[in-house]
């Protein structure tokens, strides 16, 4: 069937190898490395701080080589070559960046100690993961939402959860027929994610959760204790300093908390520390606003035109005189899910009013009144 | 406002641990920008009270701005690894530190005048490098007046290095004092970053503020550059828009003719629009999408005036030529966009259907076009609908739909060209529209042998039900298929003046029948389920699954 293959970000590589030469390991820093390889996982590029660099070793540094267009040197010890590659530590968001928009994930290994401190081999530890999904640097983000989706299956029942952690949000809900599902999918279409955690017994259902094709998101399966209704209440309970996560409006046990639970761990996992700026879990409430799928977003060019897939002669462009980061995300949201309720509305179109009558104060908080003066 | 930076994402690293001093720097000035705002908020407000309260989101944050102004230097340096951050005050230790380091210089300057003048050497200098830290320079030509405390480390060609107790101690002292420094100020730094993610929370609530009154900013000044209007909101079925104007396209052409739409759910719910390519049908409908949309999201709107019922789901059905995903005919494509909206329209759904069957030849897409609007209009939903279509025959829907009224662009002629009037006017296109109905029959042989074809085959399936077994399902076909004869044959009339009897011939001999004889078991099965299928209550994902489940059928050996 063509529908699971190319699931798969990463290409299947040559462990076996690696195993082997693994043997050969015989530097104390190799053996360091060794290591934290094995912890990451073979999936994870390890970029390991030597120095004024970030060296990548083996298969790694051919990865890097290929994708980062860096030069692919090697160490030549006894009668075995080992490939390596490197990267100055001033520009490493630069070249995790280029990865991971790519689909791969890295880990950043760095040393613990100060090097000066200390005789022999400096103590490292992976300090962080970064994947497409849990990225936090300004530099390596677009302005729009950068989502992170997990998703959970029960027969025919779903959970979902849905964060953004650059921005600290966090939504969950249950989907538990059909229609639901068709709901889940229109969230999905909406948010687009670019990551995707989910069980990893799931492997061969992902474009029915997904309700599409898998695309160039980036797929991040997890152990399945992670989904199991316990440990997810305990990891929720524990990052948000709750008795129950009912206050948020989350049947106990439910597959949204399973799907939340496991997210919220994925992303301490990933960080390596508490996410302290996720606060809350917002119900997910879509039917409050108006439905448009993708197919409508896209042939109504409200994000992006039909003939090159810019953002020119679209509606966001025409409406997008935000002057600050945050309101063009509002705006996005808002675009995605106009408003049903004519209350909530008229609020918006009478502060609109408003602001349209005192249009020099107006202008003076956005801080272009200039325009008005000349 | 747009000095702010981004809050949201600057509070996230803060929670993190990650910041960095400068992107401190660049919180401290969005927050100090927050008291401007609030003022003019304020100012606004002493005459209108604005409906959404600002204030309450956006809050002064001054005890944070004191807290990071009291924490770190003006101007810190990039990291902690790369020089001063933590402001002079918020450790005696570090203040203390900072002052040996800073005395260190003058000590080196007053050791040097000590030492020249006590041995009379002139070319005295103290130099630093990875190798041997602080050392005393010393030209040859001088090395005879070096006291014999000095301790020779290294002989160049020109000058001779040494190192003294003192300078060592001295040395010893500031190495000891940088790397303490380092410790503290790293220290301070996380312990700063823990304090402050403590109001986390509350610059979230502000960055939530910033951005609802950002984007309501950008639709005020949108409004009045652009000369748009204040929708009005209410729970009717109708949607009365004087003078709409295409949002986008109005910035782009010079002169942008406005329309008149009214759809309503009791007497109008219908909207055929007929006219030649580019007469203006497709921005017409795209700009009635995009006004309620833009309505409903908050926005003023591009109409002279504006009276919209809540619509809660658009679906759109636009030229398949558009949508061209890799792997999918053009027809499957608009097929699974029919069965969308057919199956899921609501009683306040928006419908915009721009040529409505165009995916295949002429002759089905007129048929299948019909058939959709017909049952858009029957269903129990009763959505609003638009259709914009070449197709002028459709016009003759008005006759058999109460609800449904035609309108049509026209078209002038200037010579060989064109003159497009780009206004709505009631009625239907006439056929002396000839030129793109011409075009559109350019292959008349070829529509008149695919209209037979398809009459063939309804006229199969009538004597395939004694051969086939099992197949219950025909004999209701066979009642649909009459109508469908009739339609088709309407549909006929519309061509016979292009009808070539001599291609009759040829079609008959294309007939198939269904056979049984020489195929395998999979085959079969896979014949008698697309037989049965329903095609209008197919969801497009179920149609894919079956196709998928079909594939599977016939591809496993």
């Amino acid at each position: 069937m063509v529908l699971n293959s190319n699931i798969y970000t990463f290409k299947p590589r040559n462990t076996g190898q690696i195993a082997m030469d693994r043997e050969n390991l015989t530097s104390p820093m190799m053996r360091q490395w060794a290591r934290m390889k094995d912890e990451i996982g073979k999936d994870v590029i390890l970029f390991c701080r030597v120095g004024d660099f970030y060296e990548l070793f083996y298969e790694d540094a051919e990865i890097g080589a290929k994708v980062l267009d860096i030069t692919l040197t090697s160490r030549r010890i006894r009668d075995t070559s080992h490939p390596l590659a490197g990267v100055p530590v001033r520009s490493v968001d630069l070249y995790v960046g280029k990865l991971v928009n790519r689909g791969y994930k890295v880990a950043i290994a760095d040393q613990l100690e100060d090097p000066k401190a200390v005789k022999g081999v400096v103590e490292r530890g992976i300090t962080r993961i970064v994947t497409r999904g849990t990225i936090t640097e300004d530099a390596l983000l677009t302005e729009s939402n950068n989502y992170i989706a997990s998703i959970v299956r029960k027969r025919h029942s779903y959970g979902l959860a849905l964060a953004d952690l650059s921005c600290g949000e966090f939504y969950a809900q249950n989907y538990n027929s059909a229609d639901d599902l068709e709901e889940m999918h229109f969230i999905l279409d909406s948010s687009q994610p670019v990551e995707l955690v989910f069980s990893d017994s799931e492997r061969n259902n992902l474009t029915e959760l997904w309700g599409k094709e898998i695309e160039n998101e980036t797929l991040s399966p997890l152990p399945d204790f992670w989904f199991d209704p316990k440990e997810a209440e305990e990891t929720l309970q524990d990052h948000f300093d709750v008795k129950s996560t009912k206050g948020y409006g989350l049947p106990d046990q439910s597959l949204a908390v399973c799907a939340s639970g496991a997210l919220i761990r994925y992303l301490q996992d990933t960080q390596k520390r508490k996410v302290s700026n996720i606060t809350k879990i917002q119900l997910l409430e879509s039917k409050h606003s108006m439905h448009l799928d993708r197919g409508v977003i896209k042939s109504l060019e409200l994000f992006t035109n039909t003939v090159d897939n810019t953002d020119e002669g679209t509606l966001i462009k025409l409406l997008n005189k935000t002057v600050t980061a945050m309101g063009t995300r509002e705006l996005k949201k808002w675009i995605g899910a106009p408003l049903t309720s004519i209350e909530e509305i008229s609020n918006r179109s009478n502060t609109v009013e408003i602001l349209t009558e005192s249009e020099l104060i107006a202008n003076h908080i956005r801080g272009r009144w200039n325009i008005y003066l000349i | 406002m747009e000095h702010i930076s981004d809050l949201e994402r600057l509070g996230t690293r803060i929670s993190l641990g990650v910041s960095k001093p400068s992107e401190i720097v660049r919180l401290l000035d969005s927050l100090k920008a927050l008291p401007s705002i609030r003022g003019s908020l304020e100012q606004i407000e002493e005459e209108n009270q604005l409906p959404i309260n600002f204030l309450e989101k956006i809050t002064n944050c001054a005890d944070i701005v004191d807290f990071i102004e009291k924490m770190i230097l003006a101007e810190p340096a990039v990291s902690v690894a790369d020089g001063e951050v933590i402001a002079s005050g918020v450790n005696s230790k570090l203040d203390e530190l900072r002052g040996i380091l800073r005395d260190g210089e003058d000590w080196i300057d007053s050791y040097i005048d000590r030492e020249k003048k006590k041995t009379g050497i002139t070319s005295y200098k103290i130099k630093q490098n990875r190798h041997l830290g602080y050392f005393i320079e010393i030209s040859k030509s001088n090395v005879s007046k070096v006291p014999e405390t000095y301790v020779t480390k290294q002989s160049m060609v020109n000058v001779v290095r040494y190192i003294t107790d003192e300078l060592k101690d001295w040395e010893y002292n500031i190495l000891n004092a940088e790397i303490e420094i380092k410790q503290i100020e790293r220290s301070l730094y996380e312990s700063f970053l823990n304090d402050l993610s403590k109001h986390v929370d509350r610059m979230q609530q502000v960055s939530k503020g910033i951005a609802e009154l950002d984007v309501l900013l950008a639709f005020s000044y949108i409004a009045l550059t652009n000369d748009y209007v204040k929708p009005e909101l209410n729970s009717s079925t109708k949607l009365d828009l004087k003078g709409v104007r295409h949002p986008v396209i109005e910035n782009f052409s010079g002169e942008y003719v406005p329309n008149d739409i009214l759809l309503d759910k009791e007497s109008q719910r219908l909207l055929i629009i007929t006219g030649p390519n580019f007469s203006g049908k497709s921005s017409l409908l795209r700009a009635v999408a995009l006004n309620v949309i833009m309505a409903q999201i908050g926005s003023f709107i591009p109409c002279n005036s504006a009276k919209i019922g809540i619509i809660d789901r658009i679906f759109t059905r636009i030229g398949a030529s558009d949508n061209l995903i890799a792997g999918q005919s053009t027809f499957m494509v608009e097929m699974l966009d029919d069965a969308n909206l057919v199956n899921n329209s609501t009683a306040r759904s928006l419908i915009i259907a721009d040529e409505l069957g165009r995916g295949t030849s002429t002759y089905d897409g007129l048929a299948i076009a019909w058939a959709i609007a017909e049952y858009l209009h029957n269903s129990e939903a009763q959505p609003l609908t638009m259709i914009a279509t070449h197709f002028h025959q459709l016009a003759e829907l008005e006759g058999f739909l109460e609800s449904a009224k035609n309108f049509h662009f026209k078209i002038g002629f200037d010579g060989e060209k064109p003159l497009f009037d780009h206004r709505i006017f009631p009625g239907s296109s006439d056929k002396s529209f000839g030129v793109e109905v011409a075009k559109l029959a350019g292959i008349p042989t070829e529509i008149i042998l695919r209209a037979r074809f398809i009459l063939s085959i309804l006229e199969g399936q009538k004597s395939s039900i004694n051969e086939e077994d099992g197949e219950e399902k025909i004999s209701n076909q066979v009642k649909d298929s009459d109508e469908l004869k009739q339609i088709i044959g309407t549909i006929d009339d519309w061509f016979k003046d292009d009808f070539d009897p001599n291609s009759k011939v040829v079609v008959q001999s294309k007939q198939k029948k269904p056979k049984t004889k020489g195929k395998t078991p999979e085959e079969i099965e896979v014949l008698a389920t697309i037989r049965n299928l329903t095609i209008n209550s197919i969801t497009p994902l179920k149609a894919l699954e079956i196709l998928q489940n079909l594939s599977s059928l016939l591809n496993t050996e």
